[in-house]
């Protein structure tokens, strides 16, 4: 008899340049039911662009699952490097179908000036990759 | 080169969607400046909610171009037709600071579903 558990599945995305959207493509595992959660938080990389450790917005992301079936619509991503800081999810409830594709896209919206992006198209020494991470609080049947 | 319609025609299945009116429309962006140059708009947005549009002469736009929606955003960083972008929401078309010219025609395939 399969057993229903929570579960913290994490899809990480990593910025490598300030213009350029990151897409996100990836299979679910077949083991995951049900959604109940999604929170996108920064990892690492912007505090070696900025000595604020609080910044409100960094990147837009927008999330659909199910084979591009629900669009969950687009979640803020704030830099907090506060000891408050909130790891609160986003509540969702979200039915997966089994093996389906979670796809989406990551914009960035800091550090965009020319300081960190030559006209070439190139990143100046400024510029920090970052990893931003999805978050998904699911059911599982594993 | 991809076959649009086939394209479409498959995505839309695959999500358990069928087609009901699709055709290929053309969006004008202008370029409008003042007398000094200054660029007043180089940009459009308008609405495509509950519609899929598919981005068809990619490789006529310039570089630069950043097309936002809702469900997708796309920088056009090379000249290719061998790729496919969906937009579906409220899209954006922006041309790059570097467009000098005055008019810009993006071509998409609109599809509405049942």
């Amino acid at each position: 008899m399969n057993k229903t558990r929570v579960i913290h599945y994490p899809v990480q995305c990593i910025v490598r340049q300030p213009l350029t959207p990151v897409n996100i493509y990836t299979v679910l595992p077949g083991h995951i039911r049900k959604v109940v959660g999604v929170k996108a938080v920064h990892s690492v990389g912007v505090q070696l662009m900025s000595t604020d450790s609080y910044l409100p917005v960094i990147g837009y992301l927008s999330l659909e699952f199910n084979n591009r079936q629900y669009h969950i619509g687009h979640i803020d991503v704030p830099f907090d490097n506060r000891a408050e800081a909130s790891d609160a999810y986003l509540d969702t409830s979200i039915d997966i179908v089994p093996g389906s594709l979670l796809s989406g896209h990551y914009e960035n919206k800091v550090f965009t000036g020319t300081d960190y992006q030559r006209a070439n198209g190139t990143v100046t020494d400024k510029w920090s990759n970052y990893i931003v991470t999805i978050y998904l609080k699911a059911l599982s049947d594993d | 080169m991809i076959n649009t319609e086939d394209y479409a025609e498959r995505q839309m299945r695959r999500r358990g969607m069928e087609i009901a009116y699709a055709r290929i429309l053309p969006i004008v962006v202008r370029r409008i400046t003042d007398s000094n140059g200054n660029v007043l708009v180089n940009s459009i947005e308008f609405d495509a909610y509950n519609q899929y549009w598919y981005l068809v002469n990619a490789y006529e736009l310039p570089i630069g171009t950043r097309i936002t929606s809702d469900t997708h955003v796309a920088l056009l960083e090379i000249h290719s037709n061998d790729t496919m972008e969906e937009f579906s929401g409220k899209i954006k078309i922006q041309l790059p600071a570097s467009f000098t010219g005055h008019i810009c025609q993006a071509l998409f395939y609109q599809v509405l579903v049942k």
